[in-house]
């Protein structure tokens, strides 16, 4: 270890980084453990304990319609920017072309682009041209702002992956197409899956595109959650929301062990 | 033969060879054109025109109202002040999550980083119920003698950009680990054997060599937080504008559109301007590595 | 099926990575493209399997014309360098590949994969994936993958230069002793001359994109056709020298080093003029000093190679010479010794300096 943790300055370093996990988790630890106290209103620390808001927000039909709408858009979101943006990721590592380049930049751009710029920009192409009805609106939408995320994850993958592979699968007699099903994709699947369950995650979680573009009376978890909570602090809106953390904590450790027990069996 | 290799690939037309790529292009390249392209065209089109056709007159209504000049250096204030915190936590967290050796140290980086995963509306929930007036940040400051009374962290900026640092700090440290994973230990023992005390080693090996990462986490969590809008407008509320939930309250409940297009490519050409910026970074950091 | 290569080119804008290369392989033969990195011969290689467009010319196989035919439909049996194992697929999976590309029935392709198992000392390690597989456990699966198709020819780009040493040798030898039992018409690409004159043929050497010789490995050891190619095989001495005179073949030229020697050429060299013959390190015989008609050299290291030992000299002009002895006459000579130098006359080429 460079640094000997005992000294003043590794020392200075722990206390800061100490500092920096508790800050980073508190907020999330507050809403997981808020809605276990027994008032009325949302206190940190809890008083009392009940679970009657964690139940309460598991029998609230408002959050069951919209996690269904959320998770609805964002399988749709995911699989159409997974679609796309493997198809272009293949084609920007394979085809050199003047341009290349600028066009890789523009399909990443979405990635610093204030989501509500887009969205006020999409609000008024859409009320102009009519185009799209229902879902369709915000799933457009979504999928501009997740392809970046499958195109970040995956083009270092695609870059990395050996061309001799292709040769050698085109040399035994698979066609172009065969190839590209049976080697590349297969070889690269890690990244493809992490790719979209970043692109999943992305539009599950995005609130302001929702905001502008969800269809009337169907509002997506974020809204909800975001409407509710400018009305007040009622504790089984907290309640969801640590059921949500609880859920993506879950997601998370199951797809690291996952991992990990993949790359031991190697 | 020599004819054939010139008009196209063994005498097939350079069409062919380019429908492949054009193919996997086109759906990508389709959707961002209608979804992308177009509308921030019209964007722009409607924030330089009225029904009279084209005019700077809502850029000139920004640019005389020191209201709107108010929200625009409040929110720069707030990504200046959300940058400096999240570098400095960042900073050390990520180099200690880097060069530990701990087993824990994964599972720590993934703690850090799992927050990125949770909807900033949710993470901006946590903190409202910390800042309430009975909260536990008030409490906290009364009993520590900072405070004589309840403390009202809500709807301030220093609210905000506490929040805001909070949600932004896990792309920092993310972006950082990556840059101190990818310098050689080894240099900082080189220099620490040509007599360079650990703290010395650390200014002017480490940290010279992940300037370019700071710079670049830098101005990521800058955009970031000046784009934000779930963590002001929950957080901020009315009292703490920004160009954000300025934009918002222009479209969705002022129904100003136009306007609310000016501010959005205000905002809009800030943040482009700062990528840019920092495009011309790492374009002029290659040339430098390129020389021998 | 033998191989042919009429008028083979490649460029790149306008730089020639292959230039009007024409060869013709016979039948069953193994041909060794050989020469530095950046000589054309992996180009040449990859046109023939089809991931690169000659810019003009034609590869015939047989007396099929498969210039234009796409890589899949080309029916060659390729060896990578990285050997290009299937990560994802098993050691059986990744030889029963181009099997079921062909569409081959279950059972006979369970039977052909488990006899390429076999033949290759594979047993056990069928179901492993690449990863899990030694270096030379992966050249022989990639080798299985190869053959097991049955191809009407095999190509090999470099498949030894990722084994150690001591596999090279054997695995040399196993391959070629596959490919005569096959009859396959093989190109085998290297950079390394010793295994060229060890398993091939007939080697073509390459320099810039242009054949600069092909023949057997003796022919070209010992006629090689110009600096170049006597420099890249084995190892030379160069002397610079004067010609005074030509008879009939030889040319007697008077080396700068003092001594007058007949040598022959394969340019057409004129008499009077300036050359440089190559003396290959056993065509110089150690005598006594003083002997006349002899070069005089200081030993500086005797280098002990087992079968031979080489001894490097310095002779009075500081040009440095190395000659081969038996391992018994070398033990006559001590480092910092005089020693005279004999040159063989039948054995000194001659090239344009």
């Amino acid at each position: 270890m460079t640094i000997a943790w005992r000294s003043p300055l590794g020392l200075v370093l722990l206390v800061l980084c100490t500092i920096a996990f508790v800050y980073v988790l508190l907020p999330i630890l507050v809403i997981v453990i808020a809605p276990l106290g027994a008032t009325g209103y949302l206190a940190f620390p809890p008083q009392g304990l009940t679970l009657k808001w964690y139940q309460a927000a598991l029998n609230d039909q408002r959050y069951l319609t919209a996690v269904m709408v959320s998770l609805r858009i964002a399988v749709a979101s995911a699989l159409i920017a997974c679609v796309i943006g493997i198809a272009s990721a293949y084609a920007l590592t394979r085809y050199e072309f003047p341009g290349r380049r600028l066009l890789e930049a523009l399909f990443l751009s979405p990635l610093i682009l204030p989501s509500l710029v887009l969205a006020v920009g999409l609000t008024l192409f859409f009320t102009r041209t009519g185009l799209l009805t229902g879902p369709w609106r915000l799933i457009a939408a979504h999928v501009v702002v997740c392809t970046p995320y499958v195109l970040r994850v995956s083009l270092p993958v695609l870059r990395r992956f050996d061309r001799s592979l292709e040769e050698a699968a085109r040399n035994l007699g698979a066609t172009p197409f065969q190839t590209f099903f049976l080697v590349v994709l297969p070889v690269v699947r890690p990244g493809i899956v992490a790719g979209t369950v970043l692109a999943f995650i992305t539009s599950f979680d995005e609130l302001v595109l929702a905001l502008f573009l969800a269809e009337p009376g169907t509002p997506t978890l974020p809204v909800t959650i975001y409407s509710a909570v400018q009305l007040g602090f009622d504790p089984s809106v907290a309640a969801v929301s640590g059921l949500l953390i609880i859920a993506t904590f879950a997601v998370m450790l199951l797809y690291h062990l996952l991992n990990a027990l993949r790359q031991q069996r190697n | 033969m020599t004819q054939a290799a010139q008009s196209g690939v063994n005498g097939r037309p350079l069409w062919r060879s380019a429908l492949v790529p054009v193919l996997l292009f086109a759906p990508c390249v389709l959707v961002y054109a209608i979804f992308f392209i177009w509308p921030q065209a019209s964007l722009l089109g409607l924030s330089a025109s009225d029904k009279a056709g084209l005019t700077l007159d809502h850029y000139g209504r920004f640019a005389g109202d020191s209201y709107y000049w108010d929200i625009l250096g409040r929110t720069l204030g707030l990504g200046l002040a959300v940058t400096v915190i999240t570098l400095l936590l960042g900073l050390p967290t990520a180099y200690v999550l880097a060069r530990s050796q701990s087993r824990w140290a994964g599972f720590l980086l993934l703690l850090t980083t799992f927050p990125l995963l949770v909807s900033a509306v949710v993470r901006s929930f946590g903190w409202m119920v910390l800042f309430f007036k009975d909260g536990l940040v008030s409490k906290a400051l009364q009993s520590l003698g900072l405070a004589s009374g309840p403390v009202q962290t809500m709807y301030t900026m220093p609210g905000v950009i506490i929040a805001l640092a909070q949600v932004l700090l896990p792309l920092m440290v993310l972006t950082l680990h990556g840059v101190f994973k990818s310098i050689d230990r080894d240099l900082e023992y080189a220099a620490m054997s040509l007599g360079a005390r650990p703290s010395v080693a650390l200014w002017l090996v480490t940290l010279r060599l992940a300037r370019g990462g700071i710079v670049a986490g830098s101005l990521l969590v800058f955009s970031l937080a000046i784009s934000a809008f779930a963590t002001p407008s929950l957080v901020g509320g009315a009292r703490a504008n920004v160009m954000a939930t300025a934009i918002y309250e222009q479209t969705v409940e002022l129904l100003d559109w136009p306007f609310g297009a000016t501010l959005a490519t205000i905002l809009l050409v800030t943040v482009l301007g700062l990528s840019l910026a920092y495009g011309a970074l790492i374009e002029g950091r290659e040339k430098m590595e390129a020389r021998p | 099926m033998d191989i042919v290569l009429r008028q083979l080119r490649k460029t790149y804008g306008s730089a020639v990575a292959v230039a009007d290369l024409s060869v013709t392989i016979p039948q069953g033969k193994m041909l060794a493209l050989l020469g530095p990195s950046g000589c054309g011969k992996t180009t040449t290689l990859r046109m023939v399997a089809g991931f690169i467009e000659p810019s003009a010319g034609s590869i015939h196989v047989g007396d099929r014309d498969i210039t234009a035919l796409p890589a899949h439909k080309r029916d060659t049996g390729l060896v990578f360098q990285s050997y290009a194992l299937f990560p994802h697929l098993s050691a059986a999976e990744n030889i029963a590949f181009g099997l079921r590309r062909r569409g081959v029935a279950k059972a006979e392709r369970e039977q052909r994969v488990a006899a390429m198992i076999g033949k290759l000392k594979l047993s056990g390690l069928a179901d492993r994936l690449p990863r899990q597989l030694s270096g030379g456990q992966q050249q022989r699966v990639a080798v299985a993958r190869a053959l097991v198709i049955n191809p009407s020819i095999l190509l090999l780009d470099e498949p030894f230069s990722n084994l150690d040493a001591k596999l090279r040798e054997g695995t040399g030898l196993e391959l070629s002793r596959l490919q005569q039992e096959y009859g396959l018409t093989s190109i085998f690409v290297t950079h390394d001359q010793s295994e060229a004159m060890s398993i091939a043929d007939v080697i073509a050497v390459m320099k810039d994109g242009e054949l600069q010789q092909i023949g057997s490995a003796s022919e070209i050891y010992e006629n090689p056709a110009n600096r170049f190619v006597a420099e890249f095989i084995g190892r030379a001495n160069f002397l610079p020298g004067r010609i005074v005179a030509k008879d009939g073949q030889s040319l007697e030229v008077a080396l700068d080093a003092g001594v007058t020697v007949l040598a022959q050429s394969a340019e057409t060299l004129q008499p009077v003029g300036r050359a440089i013959a190559l003396l290959r390190p056993e065509a110089i015989v150690l005598v006594e000093p003083g002997t006349p008609q002899t070069l005089t050299g200081r030993v500086e290291a005797v280098s002990y190679q087992g079968a031979t030992v080489y001894i490097h000299m310095c002779l009075a002009d500081g040009t440095l010479i190395t000659c081969s002895a038996t391992p018994e006459a070398s033990r006559r000579v001590t480092v910092g010794e005089r020693i005279g130098l004999l040159p063989v006359a039948q054995r000194i080429r001659l090239f344009a300096e």
